[in-house]
């Protein structure tokens, strides 16, 4: 495997630390200053639509000038960074690149709505950084190369495991790349207002800016910069609503008394009687689209008729337009079909039964598998257990699919030896825990605020958060006077996950700057972790399958360019299927980590630590790991047992009860003895394949 | 090279892996089991279960990537201080 052509001067002189430390100092300070600038841009009277354009254009532009300084066409530059990365900064742009659009949005969203099931997200996340440190990070970096289907291909010998490698590397990639994208464009559109499709545009570009220019070398200095943006706008907001919530601004290791306050508030709120009356209502809801179900053409021509009525009495009595227009839209937004009709209904009453909970389905924050009880009766027992089951199953889960994100894994190639790639995965633990220290502290405040400040209110002096976030999306915020005694329960209020941390500083009533900084570091967490997923795609498709299996004349400056269009591409195909809308951003997200997990974390592991593992075994291993996976959640998940018509009872496929969300906790295991089995029976690894395992598990004086 | 440094460093380095990798999994299992149980005691003004989820065991886990690397990197200084001149030579050129 070639080096490219790094000239000894470039290795003898790697970029002094110092320079480097000077260079982000300063571009801290210029952020700070530019934040303080917007601020007293927003105390003059700067209208709000021009502070968010300026935040997302300022950003982006930072961004784009870093990528197009690192511009190169050098292969070991463009693919690994020309392996010069000092271990803080790797750990840096590690860290940027793991934290999504999914961990800032969504995490403390999740730990808002689902509370203590919501910190399996948090341990899984960061407790798979021990596997990626003692399991690979050094044994990777010693080996050396380009990408990871390279170590399979290295390893095993062969084509099929590096193609099954390049493949499960681009189809995990691909979906968690889509769900960046996605994010990227619904922060553009709510800093900027600008419609979804043109903030899809926005963020491709400010994407593609980096990858496409300088690969590896761009991306990892911009995910520095988007770092520093990210964790600075996931903070303000947090130290601002404790200092205003407290009095005391160092909430990440103190915010036990909120946490207790807001579980008395709970308690107070499961007695309410007008909650109470909420959840009445909400079920007599359900019962009567339950009752429309028996008959649904009749009931469809019913509710058609009171419609129209209702229009006729509002152009009557010469209602306001908007109310007009409203029963109209609803009017023409009607089923027309009877089976329209029967999903309508069915919607309406499993809607109504879901919010029918005590708490609007909110679990309290603070206790652990609260679907069920362990001193309750047996049910109740047994509720308790698979909540717990699941808790397991879905953390283990995400850590071992952290371990096995190929876009995190190539992170472990651009360090300057193998020591450093030791630290660096210490450093990039560090940064990320940081931010995952301050999702949950995050949810518990603006769950407070919600419970005592907002619950309560009259619906005609409901905050302006409100009624500004349910006009942009009715899905992230709605609010309805169910029993109508003119004031809010929290049974009436819906609150998307993906909202809280959007919305988290206009919830604390802070100025509107730190709503527009949370979405810069939203943008930019999606940014960095869309750039390290596409060179991802584009590395696999070009070096591993084009290069490696296709053409091993090509020279290196052909691949880089063909890992250049391939960029640019799979950016394009990514923003077509973003542009349709999938929404529920965790989920997929997590289905990506089950597939990685089974397809690579045998392989990689069992590659370093037992010498027998032979190819046979390794393609086995991969392909059951990934079967078991898609086989588990094909006849689990219910979107994907609607597609592919399943119709065996869903209580049948399921093993332990484990959600298909964490299918991994099966495939991996299954991956494992498959791997271990065949590898038994079939020809035991070459010589160049041991001499490789032993090269990995020496120290040597130099390394590549 | 010292007969069987290599040895030695690997047996080493993968009995390290596995204590502490075993100490994490058995840790991790054991405070997700109990963590009902756990959370009738305060920990730093929290219930107990909640704080080792949101906070203690991200500590632990830092402590244990860190712990790791200062070992075996101390290791490897050690292990390369044992190697003769040719060795060097020789271990950095494996082949491909």
């Amino acid at each position: 495997m070639s080096e490219g052509p790094t000239t000894a001067a470039e290795r003898a002189a790697p970029r002094s630390d110092w320079a480097l430390h000077r260079r982000y100092l300063l571009f801290t300070a210029l952020l700070l200053v530019f934040i303080g600038l917007m601020g007293v841009a927003e105390r003059a009277g700067v209208p709000r639509a021009w502070l968010g354009a300026s935040f997302l254009i300022v950003t982006v532009a930072g961004y784009a000038g870093i990528g197009f300084f690192c511009r190169t066409a050098k292969e070991a530059d463009y693919f690994v960074a020309g392996r010069r990365v000092p271990a803080m900064y790797n750990g840096l742009a590690t860290a940027a690149d793991w934290m999504s659009a999914a961990s800032f949005i969504g995490t403390a969203g999740v730990l808002y709505l689902q509370g203590f099931a919501g910190l399996a997200y948090i341990l899984g996340w960061t407790g798979g950084y021990c596997l990626v440190a003692l399991l690979l990070a050094p044994y990777l970096r010693r080996f050396g190369a380009y990408t990871i289907p390279d170590f399979l291909g290295a390893r095993y010998g062969g084509h099929a495991p590096r193609l099954i490698g390049a493949l499960a590397a681009i189809i995990v990639s691909f979906v968690y790349v889509v769900v960046q994208i996605y994010g990227v464009a619904l922060i553009t559109s709510h800093l900027t207002g600008f419609g979804f499709e043109l903030g899809i545009l926005v963020g491709l570009g400010g994407v593609l800016v980096c990858s496409f220019l300088g690969g590896m070398r761009a991306v990892t200095w911009t995910q520095v910069a988007q770092y520093i943006v990210l964790i600075i706008a996931y903070l303000v907001p947090l130290f601002w609503l404790s200092a205003k919530q407290t009095g005391n601004p160092m909430p990440l290791l103190s915010y036990g008394a909120q946490l207790d306050k807001v579980s008395a508030r709970e308690v107070e709120l499961l007695k309410d009687p007008r909650e109470l009356e909420v959840i009445d209502k909400l079920k007599l809801r359900a019962a009567e689209a339950q009752v429309k179900l028996q008959d649904v053409a009749g009931a469809m021509s019913r509710d058609a008729k009171v419609q129209e009525q209702r229009i006729d009495s509002l152009l009557a009595e010469r209602a306001p337009l908007a109310k007009v227009q409203q029963a109209q839209r609803e009017f023409a937004a009607r089923p027309r079909t009877e089976a329209e009709g029967r999903t309508h209904f069915e919607r309406d009453r499993d809607s109504a039964l879901a919010r029918a909970q005590p708490l609007a389905g909110m679990p309290p924050q603070a206790l652990p598998f609260a679907a069920g009880s362990p001193d309750g009766d047996v049910a109740s027992r047994h509720r308790f257990e698979s909540a717990r089951i699941n808790f397991l199953a879905l953390m283990l889960c995400l850590m071992m699919g952290t371990a096995a994100m190929p876009h995190v894994l190539m992170r472990c190639y651009t360090t300057t030896s193998v020591a450093q790639a030791r630290q660096s995965v210490g450093w990039s633990l560090l940064f990320i825990t940081l931010l995952y220290l301050a999702a949950p502290a995050l949810a518990v405040l603006v769950k407070y605020e919600v419970l005592s400040h907002v619950v309560g209110l009259p619906f005609d002096q409901l905050p302006q958060w409100i009624h500004r976030w349910s006009r942009l999306d009715a899905s992230l915020v709605s609010v309805q006077d169910i029993n109508r005694d003119g004031i809010l329960q929290l049974g009436e209020l819906r609150l998307g996950g993906d909202v809280i941390v959007l919305a988290a500083p206009d919830i604390g009533g802070l100025p509107y700057i730190v709503t527009c900084l949370v979405a810069a570091g939203g943008l930019a967490a999606a940014l960095s972790t869309a750039d390290g997923l596409l060179l991802t795609i584009a590395n696999a498709l070009s070096h591993d399958i084009y290069y490696q299996m296709l053409d091993r004349n090509a020279p290196p400056l052909r691949r880089v360019m063909i890992s250049k269009i391939l960029v640019m591409a799979v950016a394009m195909l990514a923003a077509g299927i973003a542009a349709l809308r999938i929404t529920d951003i965790l989920q997929f997200v997590s289905a990506a980590f089950s597939l990685a997990a089974a397809a690579f974390f045998p392989a990689l592991v069992l590659g370093i630590f037992w010498r027998r593992a032979s190819r046979a075994g390794a393609v086995a291993g991969m392909l059951v790991g990934l079967g078991v996976c898609a086989y588990y959640m094909a006849t689990n998940h219910p979107l994907l047992r609607g597609l592919l018509g399943v119709v065996r009872p869903a209580s049948e496929c399921r093993w332990f009860d484990v959600d298909p969300i964490a299918a991994g906790v099966f495939g991996v295991p299954a991956g494992w003895i498959a791997l271990v089995l065949v590898s038994l029976v079939s020809r035991p690894p070459d010589e160049e394949q041991l001499a490789l395992v032993d090269r990995l598990r020496t120290p040597a004086a130099k390394e590549l | 090279m010292v007969p069987g440094a290599r040895q030695v460093f690997w047996s080493r380095c993968r009995r390290l892996t596995g204590a502490l990798l075993l100490f994490w999994l058995v840790g991790n299992v054991l405070v997700v089991w109990f963590a009902h149980d756990l959370n009738r005691h305060e920990l730093f003004g929290f219930p107990g279960g909640f704080w080792v989820a949101a906070q203690g065991a991200l500590l632990v886990y830092l402590g244990l990537v860190v712990a790791y690397s200062a070992i075996v990197n101390r290791m490897e200084r050690r292990f390369l201080g044992t190697l003769e001149p040719d060795d060097m030579a020789s271990s950095s050129q494996f082949p491909r």
